[in-house]
């Protein structure tokens, strides 16, 4: 099985930690490019296009406070860009605003994901969200 | 004709002097017209004769009567003239004898008719008597033959010694007197003729009788001599001689008859002259003589009436009264001024007013008719003047009426008065005028009436009558002093003024009301008359202007100058267009000036009365005073602008208190998170690398910021029940407490507590808050439970405002020094260490019930438990 390519847009230097720790637990192997604002994100994402097999994420994990731009405008430019949007997006906040969700989801969200505060809890969901992202879902391909 | 059949109806003639006398020469009695002559001297029964002439005239009518020896000499006729009033009168008079039935004269009647010409004034010329006086006198006095004087006009002026020892008369007696003092009344015409003769310058011899003084006859004879001076005659002489008496005793008796004859004639003239219809008829009724009167009054010369019967000229209807009145004259009873009808020879009506009597010695009727057309004329005149009176009276539109003002009795009341009093005329006429007065008004009447020269006034006035139905009216009465049919009385006219009086009863007490109302109210009230421009001020608008002073009539003009200058055109266009267009309710706002530099602002409202014309006549308005209300819309709109400020502040505040909750819950969370994660994190990634000691030491950390982020989340909570707007909704409290006990359901098996509820009420209020309430409070008992299992009850009582529920406990319960504390954030009362809490849980239940509108407080026994109580409004 070939490695599973996850973007984590967070700007958070624990939280990146935390979740590397988190996915380094995970049954399948992956790789983590780490974007620490929106618009590293953006460029990442248009930047990988010049190798997509190589480059694209299979998932992005995306948190709603960033610097520059915030993880919504980056969620619009992923969903509205035909390259990207067939990307699945986890919004992993640790908002767990009403308001943020709906406008999560009005962007074609795939799902939110509010951080747990345990850190085992989180441990579980970084799990799950491999699980069922990665193990269960059938993905479209990068072409 | 007998002089005595005569004397009866000469009596009552009118063209002739008549007196009847005794023997003694007193009146017995006399016509109007002899009366007439003497006024102003009263002709009355005993009355003697003979003063009611001047002296000369008394001897010569001594005379008269004194000749009474034989029948024969009736009668004796003597002419003189009487002095009555201004005027001389000559009558011709004759005496007639009353003789009676043994021959006895037992008085005269006394017959005069006036002659034509009246005596002539008396002139004397008195030059020429002085001349004679001088030269002659004495040869005159002493003259043996008895000589006499008359001057140019035939007047006796000089007698001698000789004259006055034949005649008896001295001269001083007789200067002047006409020749009938001495010349016998038949002779006087012979004598005049001789005396004429003398004065054209001839003499002559005159044989004849002289009067003595005594009346008695001298047969004498008479030298008639002119008197010249120079050539003129200026009176005659007359020198008289004596001749013996028995010469001329046959002569005498021969002139007595032809004087009776004349008389008759004399008579006959008097009868046929007089203008009534004097008559003889005879026993079957039938005409003997009749005056030529009849011509003129019925149209028949007297003889052709002669022999007919009278009754048959009788006009047909009174042709039964006419005969009883005849039998009644025949009978001995004399009538007078009967009346009846009849017919004139051309069959045209003729009126007769009859006096008549029966003469049983002479067994004839002697009667008088005399025309009653005349009368009858203005009698009918007279009568159809009374029926337009009676029409007028009677038929009047307004009721009147006739009172006696001595017995107050009605006389006479009219129809209108029967009609509109309601009495009949026969109640009228038994009332007296108090009786349809109302009770007061009777004082009143009578007090007038005592009044002195109260009748003589006219009145005008008002009076209560009542009418027969009790019915009171207002007549307004006119009267009018009369003199009715011999009685004092008022004719009064009543109008009934009833329906104008009550109307301006009505008027005068609401203008009265108008008046207290307008005294009374605190609005300022103003009427304006538009065509004078006065206007009637209030009480209330001196204090509205603050004037005290104000008078309270000004004209419309004072108003308009005082209106503020940027109103006043204004105000004066929105007035005209009003009147102009009849619009009668008017409104307007201003301005008006109450001192040099003080304005108020007026609220008036006025409606405009016009007349049929459409013209404008009266405009009724009230002010109101807009100042005070002004100042508070001013104030009022600076509040609002202070408020609106506020409002944005606040809504800067909430806005700031957002992001706060929202850093709260989020930002600060952040690190929390990290100081966790990363404890645990060490824990578990160097688990075996640690003691003991450092486990516990990540325990309390882990711990502290746990207990940091459960403050957080409250601070949040009570930050979101503070800034959100509640949406209120049903909510059934029951729900909630089922909601409750499944929350609860470990903690209740852990504890053995139990919730006790009763059935519950459905509130108004928001869901989530009432919620949490009632899970803060429900919390709290737990809480704060003592040893014993928790038994918590709920409850709640209800009035027409509000739900009051009570949640009481039996737990360790609370000081009631700290009641006032357990509701302000972050108050403990407890360490953390027995009782876990961020002191925020009954700071929200306070929260939450300030923004339901209710209250919230706690009553307590330390040990013995705790109940909460609430209340929530029921609107709202």
């Amino acid at each position: 099985m070939k490695n599973i390519h996850i973007l984590l847009v967070e700007d958070n230097e624990g939280d990146i930690i935390l979740t590397q720790e988190a996915l380094s637990d995970a049954k399948i192997k992956n790789k983590v490019s780490v974007s620490r604002d929106g618009e590293e994100a953006i460029s990442y994402l248009n930047k990988a296009l010049e190798d997509p097999e190589e480059l694209l994420p299979d998932l992005i994990l995306l948190d709603i406070n960033l610097p520059k731009i915030d993880g919504k405008e980056v969620l619009h430019y992923i969903k509205t860009t035909p390259s990207f949007k067939k990307i699945p997006v986890v919004m992993l906040t640790t908002s767990s605003s009403e308001l943020d969700v709906v406008d999560s989801y009005n962007n074609y969200a795939n799902c939110f994901i509010s951080k747990p505060v345990d850190l085992n809890k989180f441990f579980d969901v970084v799990r799950m969200i491999e699980d069922f992202w990665i193990t269960i879902v059938k993905l479209p391909s990068k072409d | 004709m007998n002089h005595t059949q005569a004397s009866t109806f000469l009596a009552r003639a009118n063209n002739c002097f008549y007196v009847s006398l005794d023997h003694n020469l007193s009146i017995l009695s006399a016509n109007e017209k002899f009366s007439n002559l003497f006024t102003p001297h009263a002709i009355e029964p005993g009355k003697p004769f003979l003063p009611l002439f001047a002296l000369p005239l008394q001897q010569k009518w001594k005379n008269c009567f004194s000749n009474n020896t034989t029948p024969d000499r009736n009668p004796r006729a003597v002419t003189n003239a009487v002095e009555a009033g201004m005027r001389t009168l000559n009558i011709e008079w004759n005496i007639f004898d009353v003789i009676n039935t043994e021959n006895k004269n037992t008085g005269f009647e006394v017959l005069g008719v006036l002659l034509q010409e009246p005596a002539g004034e008396v002139t004397i010329n008195k030059e020429s008597e002085l001349n004679n006086e001088k030269y002659y006198r004495s040869l005159f006095d002493y003259n043996p033959n008895s000589v006499f004087s008359l001057d140019n006009t035939g007047k006796l002026i000089k007698v001698n010694n000789a004259f006055t020892k034949l005649l008896e008369w001295t001269e001083d007696e007789l200067h002047p007197s006409p020749l009938n003092v001495i010349f016998r009344e038949d002779d006087i015409e012979i004598a005049k003729e001789y005396y004429h003769k003398a004065l054209e310058g001839n003499s002559a011899n005159y044989s004849g009788n002289l009067i003595t003084k005594n009346g008695k006859n001298v047969d004498v004879t008479i030298t008639f001599i002119p008197v010249k001076d120079n050539e003129n005659t200026i009176g005659v002489n007359c020198r008289i001689e004596n001749i013996t008496e028995s010469v001329v005793a046959n002569k005498t008796l021969l002139k007595q008859e032809e004087r009776l004859k004349s008389v008759l004639s004399k008579l006959k003239k008097v009868l046929n002259s007089s203008l009534d219809v004097i008559c003889t008829i005879d026993r079957d009724g039938k005409f003997i003589k009749v005056s030529a009167a009849s011509k003129k009054l019925l149209g028949y010369e007297p003889r052709e009436l002669a022999g007919k019967h009278f009754m048959d000229f009788i006009y047909e209807e009174d042709l039964d009264r006419t005969f009883e009145a005849n039998l009644k004259i025949q009978s001995g009873i004399a009538t007078t001024n009967f009346e009846n009808r009849y017919y004139r020879k051309d069959r045209s009506i003729a009126d007769l007013v009859w006096s008549s009597r029966w003469d049983e010695g002479d067994q004839r009727y002697y009667a008088i008719a005399r025309d009653a057309s005349e009368k009858k004329a203005s009698e009918a005149a007279l009568k159809a003047s009374e029926e337009k009176y009676k029409i007028l009276f009677y038929n009047h539109p307004l009721p009147t009426w006739i009172y006696d003002v001595e017995t107050f009795m009605f006389i006479e009341v009219n129809e209108a008065a029967i009609e509109h009093y309601g009495y009949s005329r026969e109640e009228f006429l038994k009332m007296k005028l108090q009786d349809i007065l109302v009770g007061q008004e009777v004082q009143r009447f009578e007090n007038l009436h005592n009044q002195e020269g109260f009748h003589l006034n006219r009145h005008k006035d008002l009076w209560k009558h009542k009418k027969k139905n009790n019915e009171v009216l207002y007549a307004e009465i006119t009267s009018n002093f009369i003199d009715y049919q011999g009685r004092k009385a008022k004719l009064v006219l009543s109008i009934d003024r009833t329906e104008h009086i009550i109307a301006e009863q009505e008027l005068l007490k609401s203008n009265e009301k108008y008046y207290y109302l307008s005294e009374a109210t605190f609005d300022a009230i103003w009427d304006w008359d538009i065509q004078s421009g006065d206007v009637q001020w209030n009480e209330g608008v001196k204090k509205m202007f603050e004037m005290p002073h104000l008078t309270t009539t000004t004209k419309v003009d004072w108003w308009l100058d005082n209106l503020h200058p940027d109103d006043r055109a204004r105000v004066e266009v929105k007035l005209q267009e009003h009147i102009k267009t009849n619009n009668s309710n008017w409104e307007d706002e201003y301005r008006f000036k109450i001192d040099s530099n003080t304005y108020k602002y007026i609220f008036a409202r006025g409606y405009i009365i016009f007349d049929a014309a459409k013209g404008p006549v009266r405009m009724i308005g009230a002010m109101q005073d807009l100042t005070e209300r002004k100042r508070h819309e001013n104030t009022l709109q600076k509040l609002n602008s202070s408020l609106e400020k506020r409002a944005k502040e606040l809504a800067e505040s909430n806005a700031e208190l957002e992001r706060f909750a929202y850093v709260a819950s989020h930002d600060l969370q952040e690190p929390l998170r990290m100081v966790t994660s990363f404890l645990q994190l060490l824990e578990k990634r160097y688990k075996d690398k640690l003691d003991q000691k450092a486990h516990e030491y990540i325990n309390y950390a882990v711990d502290g910021a746990e207990r940091m982020k459960k403050l957080i989340l409250d601070l949040l909570e009570y930050s979101r029940v503070n800034s959100s707007k509640i949406e209120k909704e049903d909510v059934d409290v029951n729900e909630i407490m089922n909601d409750l006990k499944i929350t609860y359901k470990n903690i209740l098996k852990e504890t053995d507590g139990t919730i006790n509820n009763s059935e519950l009420p459905v509130v108004k209020g928001n869901k989530t808050q009432i919620l949490q309430l009632f899970q803060n409070l429900v919390g709290n008992a737990f809480k704060y439970k003592s040893d014993e299992p928790p038994v918590i009850n709920i409850s709640y009582e209800e009035d027409n405002a509000a739900y009051k529920f009570a949640i009481s406990d039996n737990g360790i319960g609370i000081d009631p020094k700290f009641f006032h504390k357990i509701f302000i954030i972050f108050q403990r009362l407890h360490n953390r260490e027995k009782y876990s809490g961020t002191g925020i849980g009954l700071a929200i239940c306070k929260k939450i019930i300030d923004k339901h509108g209710g209250k919230i407080w706690v009553s307590s026994t330390p040990g013995k438990g705790s109940t909460f109580y609430f209340t929530l409004p029921k609107s709202k």
